[in-house]
């Protein structure tokens, strides 16, 4: 399909005029006359062929060399209507056009009422060339009018004098203030022009506004903070749309490598040198993104791809694209983002633990860093899903967006966070529980200022959207910290809706590199397509197109030598075993409110553990889960083991290194008061500390009224798992005996509770039966892929559980061990999960757990008269209807009245079908459950790059140096 | 690298553009004050010892008046004919200078370390406050006499006098009591002016220490003084979260003579590390912070401070964190929109003087001063003091000592925990390097060199080990040699003040009894030698939980005078409480079978060394 008509929506019109003055005077020159002419001959080609020849071929055809007619005069009306008009059988489309321009200049149509008349007078289509071109000549109308409307003289000249303050011997001020007041008084002048139909007016108009935009463009980039520097950029195609912002790796043998769109280049614009274009690197088949610039201006730093058969490398070149030099190359691996430490090491994104993210089946990245020479690569990010856009903060700190979610949902859990250079020292920096926009990507700190310029960015997207000036100073979340936006009107659109709202945003920004306090570099959509272009815009509301070109031009970066950010100690030890963490008062903070001091008796550690494989069949939770994990949430849960906290609320805890792990406060019946909701890490090696749970990272730490907490007069609590060693959390496994034990005697089929609750462990297709009861009823209340906000203590778990209050209040004869609660309790505190892993027996059957086969469970609906394809997700109305255990017992059988039918025996045969099936190979959620051969490969590859992490951690210990083996095939050049 | 290159292009820029002045001596402004009449600033110099004096209409030097010491404070009568200075040494002067003929025309003999000289109104009294004496004194004008002396806390070091009430407001340097307290910081005593009677003591938030300056506003409302303001209560490794010192200005009501509130000078992810002066602009509209470790003023909108404090009282404040003047002092945004930074440009911002719409302020290390325009705060010009000669290793040390921007996100220096030139704190903190969970009491850096191991638990083999990991593991950085180089070469020079126990310079008849005490109790036999120390651990029985049983590195006695607490963690509140509140069985000396008057003289010894 054409993307043009999938993404190309007329809303550029205000900005466009700086295009048509650049773009349409390149164009123009060959192709005004022709483009009308050659449409006409296109439908015409088309008429001449075939009838069920597919029209949209044609216009893209069209589309490729005509983009800002395509644009502008095609996306003004529907796709099926000019495919009418193609076809021949609607003949008023350009009257429609016509209609439509004519609406957007109003009072100014008096202008071009003559020229309609004239041409419209004449039937037929020989003068279809006419018509158009005089539908151009208003759709140009309507947009210099805009643009003339819009034209802001105040931030021009806002802008003029704030350069000239900052450098009054280079910036010729006054020449620009003169030419400004001439243009301000001709402003009046053209405005009344505009309606005399005996004057040109459009064209006057648009000398005008060129003439404007002349003086715009001069006085803008002759700005010293930009032009004293070449800048360096690439071109590529935009990304093709995916599944989220992070998908833009089409990784070798991934779910969406077909998508890979390449070609590109590297090049340099000189603006001092009239805006001279060097191209240091160009590729056909390859992509090339990601450049920075080295300390000290002679090097930039950047990501390649050669083929789709290939992944990104690391490359670093000199600033006159010699002495390229890979420095990465791992097969199966894509390395992106690299960013110059002040160490002299290098941080990047990449895809070295091999996981993918839980509400889909794309390949994730984390930040790594290695030696400037390639060596020494070792993971810095355990986060379970993305970590990507590395920055230095002036401090020293890495600045990084970071995609994840722990008990909440998938969509706008991406903020932006920092870490030390070595990986310690991991916190929240800005936008996780805002619900809108749906990721703060790409943010960088704005140099004389505590402020960083974000994308404001959605999830189903790519990685662009508006631009912020966020101030954390105002708050870590939350529309008040957004100083400004790009477009200004995207301000409006924090906090509301979800976390696409901010598709709507147009134009599109992409890149932001900040000069300083006033002026920013990025890319930008120009109008054309999904076309980017280098802008350069600024606090005063201008915004100025750089340069651009096909495809579409991608990450400015200013190439100068500039000061190295603040260099903070290591603290790891390289030795992968623990770190220690501790809490000073775990009653600090917000969101702890109703909880009174002495209620809080132990910590529980919680690793929420990464996604390894996954398979194509998917249960529909709160998002899609592949294969079926829970009821609603996304992740897998494993227990480390649960610690005191003691009465002054302080905690002190070893904890292994390099797991993705969060913390719950549990009272004195191990129940949850409060949860974490994100997760966190230490490195071995590492002691990190919180003052309290929720605590406000802006504020320091209050005074305690004893000289240390008491937890840290202890050695640090050791964690021993939970009834046995750690391990990940399966419901059948856990939970699933206690209810045999005490209720499934009552809560079974054929009982009179059981037409209640069903508590039996009869698996089904997708889960067991009593867990899809327990849900479906409500007895318990986890917060599923909960929302943005950090929420309440006790407003979920096991507190609010009517299943636990009954049992606690006594029900009938129950009486369950402390040990049998417990794992009620923390079963559903764990959000009420159920399988114990991603991996699967059955990757290609329904929900990619089912025993039986999508045919025949297919076939068993028609025979029970059951859908079964709408009961593949938390939404289904219906329990349970299979027992695979107790096939005869499997409620959709009751659909078929006839028990002696062929119907019914066929029914039943294919339950029992699974029944065997189960026996043969278990399932995830029974003893002796073996992976796909597809879970075997994959987590043959994570544990292959696990064993090479070990190898660099060994490395870096011992002072020397391991690189990628695949470095040695490598020709360097 | 980067600063030393900074310090010596500065040098060299200095070479060129001052005018000269006697040879090469360093040069050191601290306090200044200004002449209205006669458009002049008057600078103490610490290094020169001087008082340099600059014509602000050609904004050059002009003159200096040489003095017998390092001059501690300044102040100008009313009229401006004489300017009254303080010596800050062991036998501290109080000295009149005649501005017309630059001769001293008076001189009386004060206590040890005599600083923040201020005068009445009418001229006929003036008070100044002795550091090492824990007092201060009013002196008749008339007579140039002591005409009464009153106990402050502990080191006074900044006196403000608010006419209206008659009350002076005096900030002590370092808390007194225990570390282990529950409570342990600071305080400004209040005395009334004519009789000096100590009407009150207004405690700051706890871990308030190492105040500095305190001034009154002109409408006499409020006191404001700087201070740093430890989060002693958490591990040091908090300083990743920008912690541990924070940087504080605290607010007294002058009319009730009452604590307000305390308003944290840093930024989020930025500290303002050691604050030192404030001042109060005329018109009431601004406060002006020095900061010496970051080298920067804050200029503050103190109407606009103001009414945020009084909605915050009112709970008419919602979009800041604050809900309580209470959490204030927490609040690490506070600031936001009140205060502007502005970067001076040059090294060790102290003191400042306000002259109409235009700020000055000493900076110590360049050997210039400041000149910041109210109007536009973004345009920073110096006066030179002289040609500064090229800095010794030491003063380079001195200088990364108190230089935070050596720190991650400036949050504090050396000094923040070792203030009064690399002394004490008096508090303990929760280093890493023995473990979490037991904090120590700060020690001096004096002799730290010359007395390995360093830390109380001897944990690092000497002092330089100590001043690399202090580098890593307090600052969170890598510098490189040159820093560590220039720290150990200030350390090892830090020269013993004399102990204000002593009777011109000699112990007193109960220390010199207490001499032989110390003999015959056994002190000797750990604390011997030149420095009071053999260099050894032992365990005299002082640990308690996790350190119960642990040995511990004797300390140097030298100047223990100035460092109390006493004992690892601070619990002994003096010499006395050490050698017998806690010297369990007399594992810590035998003194079970002295006397009280011998206990005495014993203390009196220690604290004479």
């Amino acid at each position: 399909m054409n993307n043009f008509f999938k993404y190309g929506k007329p809303v550029f019109l205000a900005f466009l005029l700086t295009i048509t003055s650049c773009i349409s005077t390149v164009k123009d020159t060959n192709k005004t006359n022709d483009w009308a002419k050659q449409f006409v001959e296109l439908k015409k080609l088309y008429q001449s062929n075939e009838a069920d020849t597919d029209v949209s071929k044609y216009l893209s055809v069209f589309s490729s060399e005509q983009p800002w007619r395509t644009h502008h005069i095609l996306n003004k009306i529907k796709k099926k209507e000019f495919e009418k008009w193609f076809k021949g059988e609607d003949n008023d489309v350009l009257g429609k056009l016509q209609q439509s321009s004519l609406k957007v200049i109003e009072a100014y149509s008096l202008i071009f009422e003559e020229d309609i008349k004239q041409t419209f007078s004449k039937r037929g289509e020989e003068n279809i060339a006419e018509k158009l071109l005089l539908i151009e000549k208003m759709i140009r109308f309507s947009e210099n009018l805009k643009y003339f409307n819009a034209i802001n003289f105040e931030g021009l000249e806002a802008a003029i004098s704030d350069i000239n303050s900052k450098y009054p011997d280079q910036y010729k001020s006054e020449n620009f203030l003169v030419q400004l007041e001439k243009i301000k008084e001709e402003y009046n002048l053209v405005e009344q022009q505009l309606l005399n139909p005996a004057a040109n007016s459009a064209l006057d108009l648009k000398s005008f506004v060129a003439r404007f935009s002349v003086l715009q463009k001069e006085a803008l980039l002759s700005n010293p903070s930009v032009n004293n520097y070449p800048i360096v950029f690439v071109t590529r195609q935009q990304y093709a749309p995916d599944h989220h912002n992070s998908a833009t790796l089409f990784h070798t043998n991934e779910v969406n490598t077909d998508m890979y769109r390449p070609g590109g280049s590297i090049k340099i614009i000189d603006l001092k040198n009239g805006g001279k274009i060097t191209t240091l690197l160009e590729t056909t088949e390859g992509v090339i993104r990601d450049p920075e610039i080295s300390y000290d201006g002679r090097k930039i730093l950047f990501s390649m791809r050669t083929s789709i058969e290939e992944d990104y490398h690391i490359y670093e070149m000199d600033i006159d694209g010699r002495n390229l030099k890979q420095l990465t190359a791992a097969t199966g691996v894509s390395d992106i983002d690299p960013q110059y430490l002040p160490n002299g090491e290098i941080v990047f994104s990449s895809t070295r633990e091999p996981k993918y993210c839980m509400c889909n089946i794309h390949i994730m990245a984390n930040l790594f860093k290695m030696e400037k020479d390639g060596a020494n690569i070792t993971q810095l990010g355990k986060s379970s899903l993305f970590e990507g856009h590395s920055s230095i903060l002036p401090d020293g700190r890495i600045l990084y967006d970071r995609w994840e979610y722990v008990d909440r949902n998938f969509g706008d859990a991406q903020g932006l966070w920092t870490m030390n250079p070595d990986g310690t020292n991991q916190a929240i920096y800005f936008g996780n529980n805002t619900n809108s926009p749906g990721g703060f990507i790409d943010a960088r700190s704005i140099p004389g200022t505590d402020k960083v310029i974000s994308i404001l960015g959605s999830c189903h997207d790519r990685p662009w959207g508006a631009l912020g000036i966020i101030d954390r100073k105002k708050g870590i979340d939350g529309k008040e910290s957004v100083e400004m936006t790009w477009p200004a009107s995207a301000k409006k659109l924090i906090g509301k809706g979800n976390w696409d709202t901010f598709k709507r945003v147009r134009p599109f920004y992409e890149d932001p590199f900040p000069l300083n306090e006033n002026y920013f570099l990025c890319s930008r959509s120009i109008g054309i397509g999904e076309q980017m272009g280098l802008f350069l815009i600024d606090i005063f509301g201008n915004e100025q197109l750089i340069y651009t070109e096909a495809p579409g031009c991608y990450d400015p970066v200013p190439i100068r030598a500039r000061n190295k950010e603040y260099s903070i100690q290591d603290k790891r030890n390289y030795k992968s075993e623990t770190g220690k963490f501790y809490v000073q008062d775990v009653y600090q903070g917000t969101h702890m409110k109703g909880v009174k001091r002495g209620t809080v008796k132990y910590m529980r550690v919680i690793e929420s553990v990464e996604k390894r494989s996954w398979t194509i069949p998917a249960w529909n939770g709160q998002g899609v889960h592949r294969p079926a994990m829970n009821w609603s949430s996304f992740e897998c849960k494993k227990i480390w083991g649960t610690v005191p906290v003691e009465e002054d609320g302080s905690v002190y805890v070893e904890v292994p290194a390099d797991k993705y792990v969060y913390f719950q406060l549990l009272d004195k019946d191990k129940m949850m008061v409060q949860s974490m909701r994100s997760g966190t890490m230490v490195h071995s090696g590492e002691t990190m500390g919180c003052i309290g749970c929720h605590d406000d990272r802006r504020t320091a730490p209050p005074s305690i009224p004893s000289q240390v907490a008491q937890a840290l007069m202890l050695p640090p609590q050791q964690l021993n798992g939970w009834y046995g060693a750690p391990r990940t959390f399966g419901f059948a496994q856990e939970v699933q005996p206690v209810l045999d034990k005490n209720c499934v005697a009552c809560h079974d089929y054929g009982k009179k509770a059981g037409e209640k609750l069903i508590l039996a462990g009869d698996r089904n297709p997708f889960f067991n039966a009593a867990y899809i009861d327990m849900y479906l009823k409500k007895v318990i209340k986890p917060i599923g892929a909960g929302p943005a906000e950090i929420q309440e203590a006790y407003s979920w778990g096991s507190h609010p559980s009517k299943l636990i209050q009954m049992l606690q209040k006594g029900h009938e004869k129950v009486t369950l061990s402390e040990e049998e609660m417990e794992r009620l309790i923390t079963w559903i505190d764990l959000n009420a999960v159920y399988y114990p892993d991603f991996i699967s027996a059955y990757p290609n059957n329904t929900a990619g757990r089912s025993p039986i086969s999508q045919q025949d469970l297919n076939q068993l609906g028609k025979l029970t008269n059951t859908n079964f394809g709408a009961l593949g997700g938390m939404h289904r109305k219906l329990r349970a209807q299979i027992t695979f255990e107790r096939p005869a017992l499997s409620p959709c059988l009751k659909n078929i009245k006839n028990k002696n039918s062929n119907e019914y025996k066929e029914a039943l045969s294919i339950i029992t079908k699974g029944k065997i099936q189960l026996a043969q190979t278990p399932r995830l959620d029974m003893n002796g459950f073996i992976p796909s051969e597809t879970d075997k490969k994959r987590i043959d590859k994570y544990m292959y790059r696990q064993k090479e992490e070990q190898r660099n951690r060994a490395a870096i210990q011992e002072g020397e140096k391991h690189y990628d083996p695949e470095m040695v095939n490598t020709k360097q050049q | 690298m980067k600063k030393i290159f900074y310090i010596n292009f500065l040098l060299l820029i200095l070479s060129f553009t001052a005018c000269s002045y006697e040879g090469k001596q360093t040069m050191s402004p601290t306090q200044i004050v200004t002449s209205k009449t006669q458009h002049k600033l008057f600078v103490a110099d610490e290094t020169a010892n001087c008082i340099t004096i600059i014509d602000l209409e050609n904004a050059t030097v002009s003159e200096h008046i040489k003095l017998d010491g390092k001059p501690g404070g300044l102040v100008l009568s009313a009229d401006e004919t004489k300017l009254f200075v303080t010596l800050a040494i062991p036998q501290g002067r109080l000295l009149e200078i005649d501005i017309a003929t630059k001769k001293v025309t008076r001189s009386l003999k004060v206590g040890h370390t005599p600083l923040a000289p201020v005068i009445t109104t009418d001229g006929q009294s003036l008070y100044l406050s002795n550091q090492f004496n824990n007092n201060i004194s009013k002196i008749n004008l008339s007579s140039f006499a002591i005409e009464a002396t009153a106990d402050a806390d502990r080191e006074p070091v900044d006196i403000a006098l608010a006419k209206n009430t008659n009350t002076l407001f005096v900030a002590n340097h370092l808390p007194s009591g225990k570390a282990n307290a529950d409570y342990h910081s600071a305080k400004i005593s209040v005395f009334n002016a004519s009789t000096l009677d100590l009407l009150k003591e207004i405690p700051l938030p706890n871990g308030s220490n190492a105040l500095s300056q305190i001034a009154v506003s002109a409408n006499e409302d409020f006191a404001y003084v700087t201070h740093i303001l430890a989060r002693y209560n958490v591990p040091t490794n908090q300083v990743e979260r920008g912690w541990i010192n924070t940087n504080a200005l605290s607010i007294i009501d002058v009319k009730n003579a009452s604590y307000l509130c305390t308003v944290l000078l840093d930024d989020l992810d930025r500290g303002a590390a050691n604050p030192y002066d404030v001042a109060c602009s005329a018109d009431g509209k601004s406060i002006y912070v020095s900061h010496t470790g970051t080298n920067e003023l804050s200029s503050i909108d103190a109407e606009k401070l103001h009414s945020r404090i009084e909605n915050i009282s009112k709970g008419t404040q919602p979009t800041l964190y604050a809900s309580s003047l209470k959490e204030i002092q927490n609040d690490l945004s506070f600031l936001q929109g009140v205060r502007k930074r502005i970067d001076l440009k040059a090294k060790g911002a102290k003191g400042i003087a306000i002259n109409g719409d235009q700020v000055f302020i000493s900076m110590y290390f360049s050997g210039s001063i400041a000149k910041v325009d109210c109007g536009k705060l973004n345009s920073v010009k110096h006066i030179e003091l002289g040609v500064q000669p090229k800095p010794s290793q030491a003063r380079l040390g001195k200088m990364y000592f108190g230089d935070a921007t050596m720190c991650k996100q400036n949050w504090q220096s050396c000094v923040s925990c070792h203030p009064g030139d690399a002394r004490v704190d008096g508090l303990n903190w929760d280093l890493l390097n023995d473990g979490i969970g037991n904090p120590k009491n700060t020690k001096n850096m004096l002799l730290a060199h010359a007395t390995p191991p360093a830390m109380i638990t001897g944990i690092r083999a000497s002092a330089k080990v100590a001043v690399r990991a202090g580098i890593q593991h307090i600052l969170f950085t890598h510098q490189p040699d040159e820093i560590a180089d220039a720290l150990d070469a200030y350390l090892s020079g830090l020269t013993q003040v004399p102990s204000p126990h002593l009777i011109d310079g000699e112990l007193s008849s109960a220390a010199k009894r207490g001499k032989q005490l110390f003999k015959t109790a056994k002190c000797v036999k750990c604390h011997s030698g030149p420095y009071f120390t053999n260099l050894k651990s032992y365990n005299v029985g002082e640990g308690t939980g996790l350190e119960e049983g642990r040995k511990f590195d004797t300390p140097s006695l030298i100047e223990s005078w100035r460092t109390a607490p006493y004992l690892y963690d601070g619990k002994a509140q003096n010499i006395k409480e050490v050698i017998t509140t806690y010297n369990t069985n007399d594992k810590h000396g035998r003194v079970s079978n002295l006397t009280s008057e011998e206990i005495n003289d014993l203390v009196a010894y220690v604290l004479s060394l």
